[in-house]
């Protein structure tokens, strides 16, 4: 993880990264190896709210 | 460990600059120089320019204090004609079928501070990737990528990504997670 990552593409050019995609997207669609994100939180946006918890 | 999640550019609306800059100077990130960089000094510009969003974890009973950040964005991911990617797999990605070009969502930054347990990064994975399920059910678009070290492929295969390829410089391993379709 790099801050360049934000400026590069990502480029499928070889078979072998096509497959990797394509496996990728057959387990997402059988449920293989998934992250459960029903406990993340989700972002605090109301300003008063910010300014209260921060004192700002 | 407790933590709230905060957007970046609702501290900028504060229109409290000195109070942000501080907040963000006395970060301390575990590892990652690259990544304490980014917080510091690139984060407020990219987000002013629109190109990422940064989301930090404060510390619910320090509130000026940063336990983690993730930035995330969106990149374009090409892919060229002579790959071997079958229609199927096109169509899915939503390759248009002229430029040979498709959308990503992109998670350029994650951190943790110092102070911080190492739970945290994962959490805050998490809370990226419930992010994109919510505009993936507003625009679309399946594919999130992430660029890692060697040494953090396994870290991201236990998160449920998987190795695609190499960038270009060939540093870094560029993983891939797919959001579920909305049935």
């Amino acid at each position: 993880m790099a801050t360049k990552s934000f400026f590069e593409d990502m480029v499928i050019d070889t078979e072998e990264a096509a497959r990797n995609l394509d496996r990728a997207f057959y387990e997402a669609d059988h449920g293989i190896n998934r992250i459960d994100t029903s406990d993340a939180k989700g972002p605090i946006t109301d300003e008063d709210e910010l300014r209260r918890i921060l004192g700002w | 460990m407790d933590y709230i999640i905060v957007p970046l550019r609702s501290l900028i609306r504060l229109d409290a600059d000195d109070s942000l800059k501080g907040m963000l100077d006395s970060y301390q990130g575990y590892k990652s120089s690259d990544q304490e960089m980014f917080l510091k000094e690139q984060a407020v510009i990219m987000e002013k320019k629109g190109m990422s969003r940064t989301y930090l974890a404060l510390d619910p009973n320090d509130a000026g204090k940063i336990l983690g950040y993730v930035s995330i964005g969106l990149r374009c991911m090409s892919v060229p004609d002579d790959t071997g990617v079958s229609g199927g797999f096109g169509k899915k990605m939503n390759i248009d079928p002229e430029s040979k070009v498709a959308q990503s969502y992109l998670i350029g930054q994650l951190s943790r501070s110092t102070d911080a347990d190492s739970g945290l990064g994962r959490m805050l994975l998490k809370e990226a990737l419930g992010m994109f399920d919510k505009a993936n059910l507003i625009v679309g678009c399946r594919l999130v990528r992430v660029d890692c070290t060697d040494e953090l492929i396994d870290y991201y295969k236990g998160c449920g990504f998987s190795r695609v390829t190499k960038n270009k410089a060939k540093d870094l391993n560029q993983m891939a997670y797919i959001l579920t379709m909305d049935e």
